[in-house]
C-alpha cells in the first residue's frame, strides 16, 4: 500500500493499494458540509496517516518515507513542468519529474518525448516513465497522478 | 483528535412535540432534520493481528466507523412524498419501517452511485435541511437503483467520513463523558475496484453492521449541539428500530485539542449548565463508558 | 366614672396614613376594671394557696385551714361589693374579644387582635410606601392626599391593563392551542415512562449489541 501527500493538490492524501486508491484530505476546508452538517464529521479530520501509525499501527506499518523537498513548478509554453529531489533516510534517491499539460490533444506525447530527448543530452538514461490511468475509462486526476508517482518510483 | 464531550437523556414519542418547542425556545433556532448512515467495520477475523505494534505498543482493535449523509428521497415512503421535510416528519417514523432497505445500502458500499447522482443528493439534503419542502418523486428512487446496479464504471465512492473513537476517559465522578475520536475524510475513490468495501477490506477490515440515524438538531451558544435521534439497524433480515418509543437525546460539544485544557473545561460548564436548566424534565446523564467502547472483542479487560 | 357612650375607636384618625396617632382612652372605664382585677388578683391567690396546701401529703392544721378560708371568704366578698360598685359601667361595657373566644387555644390571635401598635409588616409597608412615594405625610391635608391616592390608583390600574395586554402578546401556550396541529403541545407529559435504557442504544451504536428486546444478537 503506498499513501501519497499533495502538498500542491489542498494536502490531500492518496492511499493505493492493488490498483485501487481513496482520496482523503486533512484540511477542514475539504469536508463536504453535508457530512458536518449531519454529525457525521466532528469537522477536525487527520491526516490519514496519523491514523494508520496511531490507531492502525498492529496491522500497518511504515516500511520507507520518501520526501519531496523544495520542488520547482516551471510553467514552458503550456506545460506544466514539476521538479523535485526526493530523499528517503537513506539519502538521495532521486529527481521527480511531473509533466502536465492542460489542454488534451496529441501535443503531449511529443512534449515528453522533447523531456526525454533533453534527459538523453545530459546522459541520463537511468530513467522510467509512467503516464499510466488507473482504470481505462475512469478519470480521477488526483488518484492517477498518485498512481504514476508510484509506477515511476517502484523499482 | 477530536474530544468530544457529552450527555445523554431520553424522551417518549409523546413528549416530542413539547420538547421541540422547548428547545426552540431555549435555543433560538429551528429544529433542522439530518440523517446519517453509519456502517462500522471490524478488523478481518481472517487475518490474524497481534495487538502490539512493531515498537511492541499496545494497540487494541478498534471498529472503524464510516458515516455519511443519505438522500431523504431513500427514507421517505409514498405517504410522505409531498410533506415538508421538517422536523415533524420524524414523527411518522414509530415503527420497526423505514424505507431505506439492505439492498440499498448495500449498493451504496459494494456498487457505489454515480457522481452525479451523489452531487444532486447533497443539494437535496440542503434543500430539506432548509425545510424547502423538497418533492420527491418516486423516478428518483428508482433511477439511484438503476444507477447502483449498473456497471461500476468511471465511479467513485461518494465522500465518507472515517472515525476511530476510543473509549471514554475514566474516572467515576465524571460530570460530562468525554471520548476521543480520530478521524479523516474520505473524498473520493478510482482505480479496479472503488467501492468502499472494496477500500476498507484493502485496510484489513470488513463490515460488521450498519445503522441508520434520522433526527433533528439544534445549534446552541457555545458550540454546542443538541440531536434528537431515532436509530434503526438496517439488515439484510429487516429492519429494526433501536429506539422504539422515543428519542435518544445527545447533547455535545467538539474540542478541536485534547489539550485544550481550558477550553474542555470551560466546555464542561457549558454542558452542565444545560443539564440544570433542564433538571425535572430531561434527565442528561453520563452513560456506561463501556457502553461507549468500540474495542473488538475486548472482553473483561479494561484499562 | 361612668363613661358608657365613648367610643374605644380613636377618633380623627381616618387617614391612617396620619404619623402621629393619638389615641383617646378617655372611654375607657379604667378605674373600675382596675379595682376588679386587683381584687380578683388576691382571691385567685388565695384559692391557690389553699389548693396548694389540700395537695399537700401531710394535711396542715385544720385552724390554719380555717383562717385561710376566712380570708378567702372576705376576698371573694371584696370582690362581689366592687363588681356591684362598678355594676352600671361594667354593664354598659364592650368587652372585646368577647368571652366565648377561645383564649387558651388562640392565645397569640388574642395577643394580635388586641395590639394597639401595628404589627412589624405593617409598619415595614407604610415606611416603603412613605419612602417610595417621597410624600411628608405631615404637610399635606386630606384632600390633598385622596387626590395622591386617586392619582396613584390611576396609575395601578394603567399598568394592570397594559402588562395584561402585553402578557397575552406572549402567552405561547395560548397561541399554540389554537394550531390544532400542536394541541399535543398541551398535554404536558414529561414524566414520561422510560421507552429504553440509553446505555444498551448507546452499546449497539458502538459494539453492534442489539438492546436485549429488539431480537437476536446479530454480531460477536
Amino acid at each position: 500500500m503506498y499513501s501519497i501527500t499533495f502538498h500542491h493538490h489542498a494536502r490531500q492524501t492518496v492511499l493505493i493499494k492493488d490498483k485501487s486508491a481513496v482520496v482523503t484530505t486533512a484540511a477542514a476546508a475539504d469536508i463536504p458540509p453535508a457530512l458536518v452538517f449531519n454529525g457525521s464529521s466532528t469537522g477536525v479530520p487527520e491526516s490519514i496517516d496519523t491514523i494508520l501509525s496511531s490507531k492502525l499501527s498492529n496491522i500497518w506499518m511504515q516500511r520507507q518515507l520518501i520526501k519531496g523537498d523544495s520542488g520547482e513548478t516551471l510553467i514552458l509554453d503550456g506545460l506544466t513542468v514539476r521538479l523535485v529531489n526526493l530523499f528517503s533516510s537513506t539519502g538521495f534517491k532521486g529527481l521527480l519529474i511531473e509533466l502536465q499539460v492542460a489542454d488534451e490533444g496529441g501535443e503531449f506525447d511529443a512534449r515528453v518525448a522533447g523531456i526525454e530527448a533533453h534527459l538523453a543530452e545530459i546522459h541520463a538514461k537511468d530513467y522510467k516513465t509512467s503516464s499510466d490511468s488507473m482504470a481505462a475509462d475512469s478519470h480521477n486526476d488526483i488518484c492517477d497522478l498518485a498512481y504514476q508517482y508510484v509506477c515511476a518510483l517502484e523499482s | 483528535m477530536v474530544q468530544q464531550l457529552s450527555l445523554f437523556g431520553y424522551i417518549s414519542d409523546d413528549g416530542y412535540d413539547l420538547l421541540i418547542s422547548t428547545l426552540t425556545t431555549i435555543s433560538g433556532n429551528p429544529p433542522l432534520l439530518y440523517n446519517s448512515l453509519c456502517t462500522v467495520w471490524k478488523p478481518n477475523p481472517s487475518y490474524d493481528v497481534e495487538n502490539v505494534n512493531s515498537r511492541n505498543q499496545l494497540v487494541e482493535p478498534n471498529r472503524i466507523k464510516l458515516t455519511k449523509e443519505l438522500p431523504f428521497s431513500y427514507l421517505i415512503n409514498e405517504t410522505m412524498v409531498g410533506q415538508p421535510l421538517n422536523f415533524k416528519i420524524l414523527k411518522s417514523f414509530t415503527n420497526d419501517t423505514i424505507s431505506l432497505s439492505y439492498v440499498m445500502t448495500r449498493n451504496i458500499l459494494h456498487n457505489e452511485v454515480l457522481h452525479t447522482s451523489n452531487a444532486s443528493t447533497t443539494t437535496e439534503i440542503k434543500n430539506g435541511s432548509e425545510h424547502a419542502g423538497q418533492i420527491v418523486n418516486e423516478n428518483d428512487i428508482v433511477d439511484v437503483d438503476m444507477d447502483a446496479s449498473s456497471t461500476p464504471s468511471n465511479r467513485s465512492c461518494s465522500p465518507w467520513s472515517l472515525q476511530i473513537s476510543d473509549i471514554p476517559a475514566a474516572g467515576n465522578n465524571r460530570s460530562v463523558s468525554m471520548q476521543t475520536i480520530a478521524e479523516t475524510i474520505i473524498l473520493s475513490s478510482a482505480g479496479e475496484n472503488p467501492s468502499i468495501s472494496s477500500l476498507m477490506s484493502g485496510f484489513g477490515y470488513v463490515f460488521e453492521y450498519q445503522y441508520l440515524t434520522i433526527g433533528v438538531k439544534f445549534f446552541m451558544r457555545h458550540g454546542l449541539i443538541l440531536e434528537l435521534q431515532k436509530i434503526w439497524q438496517i439488515q439484510e433480515a429487516g429492519n429494526s428500530q433501536i429506539t422504539n418509543g422515543g428519542f435518544l437525546i445527545k447533547a455535545y460539544i467538539n474540542v478541536n485539542r485534547g489539550t485544550d485544557i481550558d477550553r474542555i473545561n470551560y466546555t464542561e460548564t457549558v454542558l452542565m449548565n444545560l443539564k440544570k436548566e433542564l433538571q425535572g424534565y430531561i434527565e442528561l446523564s453520563v452513560p456506561d463508558r463501556q457502553s461507549m467502547d468500540s474495542r473488538v472483542a475486548h472482553g473483561n479487560i479494561l484499562i | 366614672m361612668s363613661q358608657p357612650n365613648t367610643s374605644l375607636v380613636p377618633e380623627g384618625n381616618q387617614g391612617s396614613l396620619q404619623e402621629d396617632v393619638n389615641f383617646d382612652f378617655n372611654g375607657v372605664p379604667g378605674q373600675a376594671l382596675d379595682a376588679v382585677r386587683m381584687r380578683l388578683a388576691q382571691l385567685t391567690h388565695s384559692l391557690r394557696r389553699i389548693r396548694d396546701e389540700m395537695s399537700k401529703a401531710e394535711l396542715p392544721q385544720w385552724y390554719t385551714l380555717q383562717s385561710q378560708l376566712n380570708v378567702t371568704l372576705s376576698q371573694l366578698v371584696s370582690v362581689t361589693s366592687t363588681l356591684q360598685h362598678f355594676q352600671e359601667t361594667l354593664d354598659s361595657t364592650v368587652v372585646y374579644p368577647l368571652p366565648k373566644f377561645p383564649t387558651t387555644s388562640h392565645e397569640s390571635l388574642v395577643t394580635t387582635l388586641l395590639r394597639k401598635k401595628n404589627i412589624p409588616e405593617v409598619d415595614e409597608w407604610m415606611k416603603y410606601v412613605r419612602e417610595a412615594s417621597g410624600i411628608s405625610t405631615n404637610l399635606l391635608k386630606d384632600e390633598e392626599m385622596a387626590k395622591l391616592l386617586q392619582q396613584d390608583k390611576e396609575i395601578t390600574n394603567w399598568a394592570r391593563t397594559t402588562f395584561g395586554k402585553e402578557y397575552e402578546k406572549h402567552d405561547f401556550k395560548h397561541e399554540e392551542a389554537i394550531d390544532e396541529e400542536d394541541v399535543s403541545l398541551l398535554v404536558r407529559d414529561s414524566k414520561s415512562s422510560k421507552p429504553f435504557d440509553v446505555d444498551d442504544i448507546l452499546k449497539f451504536t458502538y459494539t453492534g449489541e442489539k438492546p436485549v428486546s429488539a431480537g437476536s444478537n446479530p454480531t460477536l
